[in-house]
């Protein structure tokens, strides 16, 4: 049976420090598991296939999904689907599932989204293993490293301040003192804040590094309408891009010119012709707070270099016309490949009207966004809609 | 349970193209370079170029290939760049299914997926894939219950063959027979990874796990695959398309702790075979040919019977001699896929092969089934 | 959906570790890039089919998906169009602070990262005046050269 996919259930673990964490990985994903299906209002047993992410060599078990899922205490022979693209492991996890729904080749599918950073003892040393092993990692370039370029360059480019560049930390902090699964709100401290990383990157500007599990329920539509007890939350878009390997192939550091690409692709397929009218709630993935500007333009919010301005005049605030990260975004709670489908997760409630964070009134459509690789090179896009009166 | 619905023309998915690159120790080429070979080699083989391919799907382990997030380096080289990607940490042939899913709900027309296994350790001979395979394979299981008393994919084949030795369903003679002629009908084809062999040398290989012995696990290997994937008029105007996809199904055989992964380690195959059976709407007599994953010969005759293919002939099975012959670990279903494929091309319009896949990830454990159905064009 | 808050005594942890050893196979392309650097040569490749170049070196086309065997060699200057400044580095990289930098190899379409060197980082506002998009940068060779990226030392600021 071919049908639309619609979000049926979010379940939200609490997010804390890993090291304030006391459950296990699969405690925590069983955790997340069943707070979505009861939100859903499906059992364990209505569930044909369930899709894990994870990110290989941030685990104690290589294809973690496989020592995940006993515990979910799902049927025997369910489908079990591992994916595993970095940092949008999580993106994926939805859009994967609507594609399956809109196959016809699974009816209600489960998306667990684990808490990716519990485990390595050095976790900065694991990330920067990502970086291209032979030819950037030599040169001292980690995650963090690589998410400088992009707003030195940007600043350049529009004569951006530092300032401008922290007011998009302090602003989704502010979002974040209303989110219950955030784990870094406005009580971080200015001195510790304009701490000096990488430059342009203050610590201000940086994720956290957290813990905690998301799950989603994604139904074929004509299923939910029976039996979900939330409005329907169709996703109306989901598309993914590679862009090249190395750093050196963004050309253009002062914009994600492969989201530009993205974006164009995965509005035709949504139908919308004008993105700030047409998006009423952005969750965009920003683990570096400047990047919150340049995924706004590139996702074609606004012009090149007129983000700033946006987050001036109160548009991207609770409040505003084109409200962003209303959850805080990864940088209030990171915990990995969670961290990654969150911002689907949060934008799905929103839709239903029903955000833990703070409502988004009457928001009908929305779009969420992932990121990961080298030098940001895989995104992903999400756009929801909700399909109920 | 899903019910499903007779298959739409929507869902008209054809194999238009593949490709196999069998990686030597002097192969010479960095991961990139070999997965354009047999990317570009693929689509050569469809008569498609790389700007008609929108969804680019890896099957690939980062701990086989050494690096961290390793699809980010192929992924430019799998005909992903500026499009659609996704890396399937899996099966080959579990990565086509999602493929073809892309292509039944309309996110494009056509696909590539690629499928890699090409260990990073220096050399392709069995002996030091299987080594890594099984070190990675103990990573596999759970660090706190099972890695730690010495669980790998291959030590639950060892249980398995032991228990069928035992209970009197499998017979050590037969299994013996069974293995060198799997390796002799391999042999003669060109993706061998063992020479031919007699029933004596296998008697008397070197015991791996008892009771299995070397010649008796997987082939390991190292090896590329290719395949392109086109939904409706995108295959039809293809030049020579392998197939049309007419069936498929899939299911996950019980975690370790479960005992059913050993009284019914095929019940994954055969729920995937029954799902396949009735999306294709063909009966198992209409088989004519298979290509099945029998990671072991003390699993054969249990998997034949649960994808009902108990009929066919041997020269009808594995034509060129299954896993005993050439075992290219995570790449292995793709390999099946490309073996059923490249045979539904020889047989006439109509003939209908069933293709199994299952991973060797955690041995007969927590292992993907894939089923296909096949039809001649 | 709500919030669960569990507490426990106090949890087990395992120590878990992997290790394995692998022996990388850098290609054609690189191969012949690295050991192009050892000689104190900068090479790219330039697709015949497309015209877009690469640096490092690489044997396909990724846009226009054709085989490359055009090799060019370059001067190793360029103009610097993006770069940062690492305070804070991480275990086992370069001791911070130091400067990474995407340089604009003249002639080609790439930017190749590498070490930006000899800029005076003790105060960082007046090292990012300098660092800026439009710096004119060359190669400067490292004493000791053993075919990887690292045989160029940095990238230096070329005095006019
Ligand atoms: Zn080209």
């Amino acid at each position: 049976m071919k049908d639309h996919a619609v979000i049926s259930g979010v379940g939200f673990t609490s997010a804390t420090s890993p090291r304030r964490q006391p459950l296990s990985k699969d405690e925590l994903c069983r955790q997340a598991a069943d707070l979505a299906l009861e939100h859903a209002g499906v059992k364990r047993s209505d569930i044909d296939t369930v899709i894990i992410g994870d990110i290989a060599g941030f685990e104690a078990s290589s294809v973690s999904a496989l020592t995940i899922a006993p515990f979910l205490g799902l049927p025997e022979y369910t489908n079990i689907i591992p994916i595993s693209t970095g940092g949008t492991s999580g993106g994926h996890l939805a859009n994967q599932a609507a594609a399956l729904v809109r196959a016809g080749y699974a009816e209600r599918v489960l998306c667990i989204a684990p808490n990716t950073f519990d485990g390595p003892v050095d976790l900065q040393a694991v990330i920067n293993t990502n970086s291209p092993m032979i030819m950037e990692q030599p040169l001292g370039m980690g995650a963090v490293h690589m998410g400088a370029f992009f707003p030195g360059a940007y600043q350049q480019r529009y004569g951006v301040t530092d300032d401008q560049l922290m007011a998009v930390g302090a602003k989704n902090r502010r979002h974040a003192d209303h989110n219950p699964f955030a784990h870094i709100t406005s009580s971080l401290a200015d001195e510790h804040a304009q701490r000096m990383v990488s430059t342009p990157l203050r610590l201000g500007m940086v994720c956290p590094v957290s813990s905690g599990a998301i799950a989603l329920v994604v139904t074929a539509e004509s299923l939910a309408v029976e039996e979900s007890p939330n409005p329907l939350v169709r996703i109306t878009g989901a598309s993914s891009i590679s862009d090249g390997y190395l750093g050196g192939k963004r050309r253009d550091f002062s914009k994600f010119e492969v989201v530009e690409h993205l974006a164009r692709k995965v509005y035709r397929e949504a139908g919308i012709i004008d993105a700030r009218r047409d998006l009423d709630v952005l969750e965009l993935f920003v683990p570096y707070a400047p990047m919150e500007y340049l995924l706004q333009e590139a996702f074609l919010i606004c012009g090149w270099g007129e983000a700033p301005g946006l987050l001036e005049e109160g548009a991207t605030s609770h409040g505003g016309d084109i409200p962003t990260n209303l959850s805080g975004g990864p940088l209030c709670a990171n915990p990995g490949v969670a961290g990654q489908m969150a911002p689907i997760a949060h934008v799905a409630l929103q839709l239903m009207g029903q955000s833990p964070t703070q409502q988004a009134e009457g928001a009908k459509r929305g779009l969420a966004h992932s990121t990961g690789g080298t030098f940001f090179q895989f995104h992903t896009a999400t756009i929801m809609e909700r399909v109920s009166a | 349970m899903p019910h499903y619905s007779s298959p739409s023309v929507q869902d008209e998915l054809y194999i238009a193209g593949s490709s196999w690159l069998k990686l030597e120790d002097d192969s010479g080429l960095q991961l990139d370079e070999a997965v354009f070979e047999a990317c570009s080699a693929a689509l050569r083989n469809a008569g498609i170029k790389r700007h008609q391919v929108a969804l680019s799907i890896t099957s690939s382990l980062d701990l086989y290939d050494a690096r961290s997030i390793s699809n980010a380096l192929t992924a430019p080289a799998a005909a992903g760049y500026l499009n659609d990607e996704l890396r399937v940490e899996g099966d080959g042939a579990a990565a086509f299914l999602v493929a073809a899913a892309g292509l039944a709900s309309g996110q494009a027309d056509i696909a590539i997926v690629v499928a890699s296994s090409a260990p990073e350790v220096g050399y392709t001979s069995e002996a030091a894939v299987r080594g890594l395979q099984e070190h990675v394979s103990s990573y596999t299981f759970d660090a706190h219950t099972s890695r730690p008393v010495g669980l790998t994919a291959n030590t639950v084949l060892g249980l398995h063959a032991a228990n069928r030795l035992d209970v009197g369903r499998v017979s050590w003679a037969k299994m013996v027979e069974s293995t060198a002629a799997d390796i002799n009908r391999g042999a003669a084809s060109g993706r061998a990874q063992r020479a031919a062999t007699t029933i004596d040398a296998v008697a008397s290989a070197p015991v791996a796990m008892a009771p299995l012995n070397e010649l008796m696990l997987p082939a390991s290997s190292a090896g590329i695959g290719a395949i392109v994937i086109a939904a409706g008029v995108a295959g039809r105007r293809c030049p020579d398309p392998l197939a049309r996809v007419t069936g498929w199904g899939s299911a996950v055989s019980p975690s370790p702790g479960r005992t059913s992964w050993l009284t019914n380690p095929a019940g994954a195959a055969g729920k995937a075979a029954r799902d396949a059976y009735r999306r294709s709407g063909r009966r198992a007599e209409e088989i004519g040919y298979a290509e099945m994953t029998d990671l072991t010969p003390a699993m054969t005759d249990e998997l034949a019977e649960a994808l009902q293919i108990r009929h066919l002939a041997a020269s009808e099975r594995n034509r060129t001699g299954g896993v005993r012959s050439n075992h290219p670990g995570i790449a292995n279903g793709l390999l099946r896929i490309i073996e059923g494929a490249e045979l539904a091309r020889e047989r006439t319009a109509g003939h209908n092969a069933l293709v199994h896949a299952a991973d060797n990830l955690m041995g007969l454990t927590s292992s993907t089934s894939s089923v296909l159905i096949l039809e001649s064009l | 959906m709500t919030a669960t808050d569990t507490t426990t005594e106090a949890a087990l942890v395992h120590d878990v570790h992997w290790k394995i050893d692998y022996r990388v196979k850098l290609g054609r392309a690189w191969s012949r890039f690295m050991r192009g650097l050892q000689k104190q040569e900068l090479w790219g490749t330039r697709c015949e089919s497309c015209q877009r170049s690469y640096v490092p070196a690489q044997d396909y086309c990724e846009a226009c998906y054709e085989k490359i065997t055009n090799w060019v060699q370059l001067e190793p200057t360029g103009t610097l169009r993006a770069a940062t400044i690492v305070y804070q580095g991480f275990e086992g990289g370069p001791e911070a602070p130091y400067v990474v930098g995407a340089v604009e190899i003249d002639g080609t379409h790439s930017l190749l990262m590498h070490f930006i060197g000899g800029v005076d980082l003790s105060d960082s506002d007046a090292a990012r005046a300098v660092l800026r998009d439009g710096l004119r940068v060359r190669a400067v060779w490292s004493d000791e050269r053993t075919a990887a990226i690292t045989d160029i030392k940095h990238f230096a600021v070329e005095q006019a």
